[in-house]
C-alpha cells in the first residue's frame, strides 16, 4: 500500500459520514463558484465577440442622442473605411414587459453585409424585398417559437405605436448575441415617425480594412465631426460593449468578492474536517513515525488526503453543474439579460483546480501540526 | 435538563473547530446581510426621491422619463387642474426634461451615462424647493448655462467639481452649485435650465414629465381620470413615490433574485459545515454521552443538549456576520440603474430587520445541521455509548 492509497483509504472510508458531508459541502461550493464565474463570464462574452473590424460611432452627447441620416455618408467617405451601415436600437416591447430582446432598425443590405449574418432559414432577397419584413435570431425565435412567415407585434416605447413585423428569415453569426436579436427595415421605422424625428439614426458601424488601422480611422472620424452640431464618439465596435458592463462594474465586483468568499468557506469546511480526522487518528500518526516514516510522509498523507477530497467535491459540483447552469441560463434570458449562458469547460476546470489546490491548502496547517508532533506524546494521546 | 455549561465548555474545548464553524455561519450570514441590504438600499433611494404627495405625468406607456413625452402645451393643460395645488397664484408644477449625457469617468474607467434634468425656476420654486437643497455655492441663474451638480456627482466625473466647466453638447456648462437630496437618486443627477438644456440636446418640442403637487393625495384619482379622459395629449399620471418604486424594479428584483440563489448555496454549504463539525462533536463524546444517559437523562435530553449547543455555534456565527454586515451601514455604491439607464448612487443600509432576518437564517442553518447528529447522539444505546 503505497501513502497515497492510504490517503484515499483515510479520506473516503474512515468516516463514511464525514466524507459523503465533505464532498457534498465542496460540491455545493464548487457549484456557486461555478455558476458565479459563468455569469461574470456571460457578462463579458458579448464585448468579446465583437469584431475586431468593426467600429461604431454615436452622437457625442449620449448613446440616447441621434445622430442625422447625413452623417453616414460623411462616414463613408473617411480613409480606410470600407463598409457603413447604421441602426436605431428600437426598445419596443412583445406583448409584455418581461419578454425584453434586442430589436434593431437597420438597413437591410449594408447591414447584413457589416454584422455578416447569415440566415438558417428564408432568404436574403426576400426580406430585402419586403420592407415589413423582419429577420429573427435563431436563439430567439426558439425561446418564443417564431416561425417564418409569422408576424411579430411590439408596442414601441422610444418610438410608440403599435408596429408589426412579418418573419422573413431566421439568422444568426459568429456574434452569438445576433442568434437573441431581432432586425428590420430601418426605413419601415422612419416612415412611421413624425416629420420631427424622421431620418436620425442610433449609431453608424463600419468597417475598416485593417483591424490595426481602426484608432486611426476612430480618430478620423471624430475629428471630421468635431465643432459640428453633431460632434461623434467613435470607438471600436468591443469598447462600445464594454462600456455597458462597465456600468454594472459595482456589481461585477461584488460577484468577484462572492466568488472569493465561497472559496473561503469552501477551505473552512475541508479544513476543519481533516483537523478533525487527524485529531482522532493521532495515536495511529504516533506509531506510523514509531515504525519509521517521517515527518513528510505524514504531511504528505495529509496533504493528499485535502486536495483528494477537494477533488473529489469539485467534480461532483462540475458535473451538477452542467444541467443546473443550463436551466438557470434559461431563466435568466428570460428576464432579457445574459443570453447564451451556459456550462463552460474552462470555467470548470478552473472549479476542479481551485478545490484540488484549496483542498491542499486547507490541509496544510493540519499537516504542518501531524507533522511536528512528538512521536512520544502522539502515541499516549487518547481520544 | 443539562446544564448549559456543559455546552459551552464543550465548545471551548474544541474552540477552533467551532470557531472556524460559527466563522462559516458568520459568512453566509454576512453574504445575507449584505443581499437584503443592497436591494433594500436599492429600493429605499429609488422611492426617497418621489413624494406620496406628488404626482408625475408621462405619456402613457413609457416606461421611463427617457422614452416620456409631455408637450408644452399638455403642461399648461394639466398644471391648471384643479386637483393640482396653488403657491402665490401659481399652479405647483414642474415641467423637466430628462436627458442622457455622456461623461467621462474621474477615474477613467470609460465614459458613463449621467441624467440631466432640465428645470423651470417656477417648477423648482413650487415643487422642488423641499427636496432639493443647495449645499455648495448658489443656484444657477435662469436662462443660462449654468449648472447645479447632484452631491454623489461630485468628482466622480471629469470637471464635476464646483467652480469647473463641462464642456458637452457645443456648450460650456458652468457648475454654480452642489446640491444634496436626502440621500435620494436626485443627487446622482445634474440640473439645467430647462430651456437651455433642451435648445442644447435639440428638444424643444416639450417635455419629458411633469410632476405637480397634489392639492391632497387622494386628488390622484382625479387627476389620473383627466389625464385618461384627454385623448390629445395621451398622458397618464402616477404618484410620484410609486413611479420611482416601480423604477426600482428591475435592478432591486435582479439582486434580490441572484443574492438569494446566492444565499441558498452558501446556506446548504454552511449546514453541512454545521452538520461535519456536530456529528465528530457526537462521534468523540460518545462517553459522555453514555455517561450522561447512564445518570438517568433521558434520550430527549440529550438530543436537546446537543441541538443547542449547535444553536449556540449559530448565535454566535450570526452575531459575526450582522457584526460585519453592520460595518458595510455607510457603504454606497454607484452603478447603472436598469430602470433609467444612467448611473446612480445607492446607500446601504443596515437596519434592525436585516439583522431579525438573518439571524434567523442562521438559527435555521444551525439547526438544520445539528439535528441529524443530534439525534444519532439521542439513539446511541447506553452499554455501546459507555464503551466509548
Amino acid at each position: 500500500m503505497t501513502l497515497t492509497t492510504l490517503a484515499l483509504r483515510n479520506a473516503l472510508f474512515r468516516n463514511g459520514t464525514r466524507s459523503f458531508l465533505t464532498v457534498l459541502g465542496t460540491m455545493v461550493a464548487a457549484l456557486a463558484f461555478v455558476m458565479l464565474r459563468t455569469i461574470l463570464g456571460a457578462w463579458y462574452a458579448n464585448s468579446e465577440q465583437s469584431s475586431s473590424d468593426r467600429i461604431v460611432t454615436r452622437n457625442a452627447i449620449s448613446l440616447t442622442q441621434p445622430l442625422p441620416l447625413s452623417a453616414v455618408a460623411h462616414v463613408q467617405q473617411i480613409p480606410g473605411v470600407t463598409r457603413v451601415t447604421w441602426s436605431n436600437w428600437f426598445g419596443g416591447i412583445y406583448k409584455d414587459p418581461k419578454n425584453f430582446f434586442a430589436q434593431f432598425a437597420i438597413d437591410p443590405v449594408s447591414g447584413l453585409d457589416v454584422y455578416d449574418i447569415r440566415f438558417v432559414e428564408g432568404s436574403k432577397e426576400e426580406f430585402i424585398s419586403d420592407r415589413n419584413s423582419c429577420l429573427i435570431g435563431t436563439k430567439l425565435a426558439k425561446q418564443y417559437g417564431f416561425k417564418i412567415g409569422d408576424t411579430v407585434p411590439l408596442q414601441g416605447d422610444i418610438y410608440p405605436g403599435d408596429w408589426r413585423f412579418k418573419v422573413a428569415g431566421l439568422v444568426e453569426a459568429d456574434d452569438a448575441s445576433v442568434a437573441g436579436s431581432m432586425w428590420f427595415h430601418w426605413a419601415r421605422l422612419n416612415e412611421g415617425l413624425p416629420d420631427a424625428r424622421k431620418d436620425q439614426i442610433g449609431v453608424i458601424t463600419s468597417k475598416v480594412a485593417h483591424a490595426d488601422d481602426s484608432p486611426r480611422v476612430v480618430k478620423a472620424i471624430d475629428d471630421y465631426f468635431a465643432n459640428s452640431d453633431n460632434e461623434t464618439h467613435t470607438e471600436t465596435e468591443k469598447a462600445f460593449r464594454l462600456s455597458f458592463v462597465s456600468g454594472s462594474a459595482a456589481i461585477l465586483g461584488a460577484l468577484q468578492a462572492v466568488s472569493v468568499v465561497i472559496l473561503v468557506i469552501m477551505a473552512l469546511i475541508l479544513g476543519n474536517t481533516l483537523a478533525m480526522g487527524l485529531r482522532e487518528r493521532t495515536a495511529e500518526m504516533g506509531a506510523m513515525r514509531a515504525i519509521g516514516f517521517l515527518p513528510k510522509h505524514i504531511a504528505w498523507l495529509t496533504l493528499s488526503e485535502g486536495a483528494l477530497l477537494g477533488f473529489l467535491g469539485g467534480i461532483a459540483g462540475i458535473i451538477a453543474a452542467n444541467p443546473l447552469l443550463n436551466a438557470f441560463g434559461k431563466v435568466v434570458e428570460g428576464f432579457g439579460f445574459l443570453v447564451g449562458l451556459r456550462f463552460r469547460w474552462d470555467t470548470g476546470l478552473l472549479t476542479v483546480s481551485a478545490t484540488f489546490a484549496i483542498g491542499a491548502l486547507a490541509s496544510a496547517i493540519p499537516a504542518w501540526s501531524a507533522s511536528k508532533m512528538e512521536v512520544v506524546a502522539a502515541l499516549r494521546r487518547q481520544e | 435538563m443539562i446544564p448549559l455549561s456543559y455546552n459551552f465548555r464543550s465548545i471551548f474545548r474544541r474552540r477552533v473547530t467551532a470557531i472556524a464553524t460559527s466563522l462559516g455561519l458568520g459568512l453566509v450570514v454576512f453574504v445575507f446581510a449584505a443581499v437584503l441590504m443592497v436591494a433594500n438600499g436599492v429600493q429605499q433611494t429609488l422611492k426617497s426621491t418621489g413624494s406620496p404627495r406628488n404626482a408625475i405625468l408621462l405619456r402613457k406607456g413609457s416606461t421611463s422619463e427617457l422614452t416620456s413625452f409631455v408637450s408644452r402645451d399638455a403642461a399648461k393643460t394639466f398644471a391648471a387642474q384643479e386637483s393640482v395645488a396653488q403657491a402665490g397664484g401659481k399652479a405647483m408644477a414642474s415641467p423637466e426634461l430628462y436627458v442622457i449625457q455622456q461623461l467621462e469617468r474621474a477615474d477613467k474607467s470609460g465614459p458613463a451615462n449621467v441624467a440631466f434634468r432640465g428645470y423651470t425656476q417656477d417648477g423648482y420654486e413650487t415643487v422642488r424647493k423641499e427636496t432639493i437643497h443647495v449645499i455648495a455655492g448658489r443656484l444657477p441663474t435662469p436662462g443660462t448655462s449654468e449648472l447645479m451638480i447632484g452631491k454623489a456627482t461630485v468628482g466622480r466625473y471629469v470637471g464635476a467639481e464646483l467652480g469647473q466647466t463641462i464642456k458637452k453638447a457645443r456648450r460650456d456648462w458652468n457648475i454654480v452649485g452642489v446640491f444634496e437630496a436626502g440621500g435620494s437618486s436626485s443627487e446622482s443627477e445634474i440640473w439645467a435650465d430647462v430651456e437651455q438644456l433642451a435648445q442644447a440636446m435639440n428638444r424643444t418640442s416639450g417635455y419629458s414629465s411633469m410632476t405637480v403637487r397634489l392639492r391632497d393625495p387622494s386628488d390622484l384619482g382625479q387627476l389620473k381620470t383627466a389625464a385618461d379622459a384627454d385623448p390629445r395629449f395621451n398622458l397618464e399620471a402616477k404618484r410620484e413615490d410609486v413611479y420611482y418604486e416601480e423604477n426600482s424594479g428591475k435592478l432591486a428584483g435582479f439582486v434580490i433574485g441572484l443574492g438569494s440563489v446566492i444565499a441558498i448555496f452558501f446556506a446548504f454549504g454552511a449546514t453541512l459545515g454545521a452538520m461535519i463539525t456536530m456529528y465528530s462533536q457526537v462521534a468523540s463524546r460518545l462517553r459522555e454521552i453514555g455517561t450522561l444517559r447512564a445518570l438517568g437523562f433521558y434520550r430527549r435530553t440529550v438530543l436537546l443538549s446537543f441541538l443547542i449547543e449547535s444553536l449556540i455555534l449559530s448565535v454566535m456565527g450570526a452575531a459575526a456576520g450582522c457584526l460585519f454586515a453592520s460595518m458595510l451601514g455607510h457603504v454606497s455604491f454607484t452603478t447603472l440603474n436598469f430602470g433609467s439607464f444612467t448611473e446612480t448612487k445607492f446607500q446601504l443600509a443596515f437596519s434592525k430587520n436585516v439583522a431579525i432576518g438573518s439571524s434567523i437564517f442562521a438559527v435555521v442553518m444551525g439547526l438544520a445541521g445539528g439535528l441529524l447528529p443530534a439525534i444519532r447522539a439521542a439513539r446511541m444505546p447506553i452499554v455501546e455509548a459507555s464503551k466509548g
